[in-house]
């Protein structure tokens, strides 16, 4: 009787263990569920543009011609920490070049949140690589959305060209 | 005019009834003067005016005698106001009331028009107007107005061999620890125009800017620490693009506006070359590249 109640107790609480395991496995995986919009990204620690052509790919001509290039790329640093990689690159030397609204978003209550918005340019280059990093809250989908920007002025009438891009998303957890 | 007894109770009344300030009062008077000197001839009041200079040479002590010439104060008193007023008139407004100011203002307005429909006309379709080739009748006349974008500054300039820019360039991205492909050859007079560096912690960038007064040539150059972050280099997405070889390597060259625009990577480095010169001279550039 002893024994039996013993093995009883046992397998309760060792069932209890697992049944408590679960669902903190379940949350490290993004308890948030999965995006229901954007691209996963293949590598977990390198999440690239989907508009990015300074590779190739969609670079296509178009009347203003003020940007040549764009790339956006997302990479997983030590920690949790994400790096963001972004180019913009001139047909020529612009009065104006950059990010407008780069937006860092976390995928949270069935949408995509900006964690932070912020812009950057470069007065007078033919081009503009950034870079920037931060450390995120873990278990939760992350990526990169941002506007490139190309300015150039011309008497009073300024000429200017965007080209919106996003990164495909990655966890971090 | 003399003051009679009437003009002296009056005073007196107002001095000893309003209990005033001698000096208010005499301010109160003069601010009177200058307001109906201020309207329009039709509407002055003249009487009050003469009334109130009387008043003020009573309470200031003086006497207003028939040698008093009120007209002649009048008339003194109306052009110091006038001047009084036109100095305080804003600037602008007095310049505007210059002679020669519309047909200045018409011309200036015409040639912002011009400047304005040219922009647009440039921004639209990528074409200046002052492009244009003019036709007159039955004998073609025809003036070209500007220089093409493709020539270079002297026009006959031909890309060769540029070893001493080359050199310098090799020289400048050594200092870095970087040896990306670089072009041996370039038009002769053609400068470093602007060279950048930056570290990142993905990355190294190298921006080159060279040219003359009229062309130019950009290079961006990524140097990845983790060449498993060099994406490949894909065919654009349309067809209106040439493929190059660069010893071994895909190009792909395509027309923006003025500018040729070309990628490509040796797996080392991830290149965007643009370029303002014509096709010919553009490929010849490119094929050039060598470490």
């Amino acid at each position: 009787m002893l024994k039996k109640m013993s093995a009883l107790f046992l397998s309760l609480l060792l069932a209890f263990s697992v049944l408590s395991v679960s669902p903190a496995y379940a949350a490290s995986k993004g308890s948030e569920g999965t995006p229901t919009s954007g691209v996963r990204s293949a590598d977990p620690n390198h999440a690239v543009g989907q508009y990015n052509t300074v590779n190739g790919g969609g670079m296509s001509p178009n009347a203003t011609g003020l940007i040549a290039t764009i790339g956006l790329d997302l990479y997983r640093g030590s920690g949790n920490t994400l790096i963001l990689d972004g180019t913009t690159n001139g047909t020529q030397v612009l009065n104006k070049i950059g990010f407008q609204d780069i937006s860092l978003q976390r995928w949270q209550n069935g949408q995509w949140t900006n964690v932070k918005v912020w812009s950057t340019y470069k007065n007078d280059s033919s081009s503009y690589s950034y870079e920037y990093s931060t450390t995120v809250t873990p278990g939760y989908d992350y990526r990169f959305v941002a506007t490139h920007y190309g300015e150039l002025d011309w008497l009073f009438i300024p000429s200017i060209e965007t080209h919106y891009n996003e990164t495909s998303y990655l966890h971090v957890g | 005019m003399r003051c009679d007894n009437e003009d002296i109770r009056i005073i007196k009344k107002i001095l000893s009834e309003e209990k005033l300030d001698g000096k208010e009062k005499i301010n109160e008077l003069r601010a009177q003067i200058y307001a109906e000197l201020h309207k329009p001839d039709d509407e002055m009041d003249c009487d009050l005016i003469d009334e109130n200079i009387r008043t003020l040479f009573l309470l200031e002590g003086g006497e207003y005698d028939d040698h008093v010439d009120a007209e002649a104060g009048l008339k003194k008193a109306r052009k110091m106001a006038e001047e009084r007023a036109k100095a305080a008139q804003p600037k602008l407004k007095r310049v505007m009331q210059n002679r020669f100011m519309k047909p200045v203002l018409a011309a200036c307005l015409t040639l912002v028009f011009l400047f304005s429909a040219n922009a647009i006309v440039a921004h639209a379709t990528g074409n200046s107007l002052l492009d244009s080739v003019v036709k007159f009748g039955r004998n073609y006349i025809s003036f070209d107005f500007t220089q093409s974008n493709g020539r270079t500054a002297s026009g006959q300039e031909t890309v060769s061999e540029n070893d001493a820019l080359y050199q310098e360039l090799v020289k400048k991205c050594k200092e870095f620890d970087l040896s990306p492909l670089l072009p041996k050859s370039l038009p002769q007079d053609f400068k470093i125009l602007n060279f950048g560096q930056q570290n990142f912690k993905i990355k190294k960038n190298l921006s080159i800017d060279l040219g003359n007064n009229s062309d130019l040539i950009t290079i961006n150059v990524d140097y990845y620490y983790d060449r498993n972050n060099i994406s490949i280099v894909k065919a654009p997405e349309t067809s209106d693009y040439d493929k190059l070889d660069i010893h071994g390597i895909d190009v792909y060259l395509m027309k923006k506006s003025d500018t040729y625009v070309s990628v490509f990577n040796d797996g080392n480095y991830v290149y965007n070359v643009n370029s303002s010169l014509p096709y010919d001279e553009t490929e010849k550039v490119l094929k050039s590249f060598d470490y």
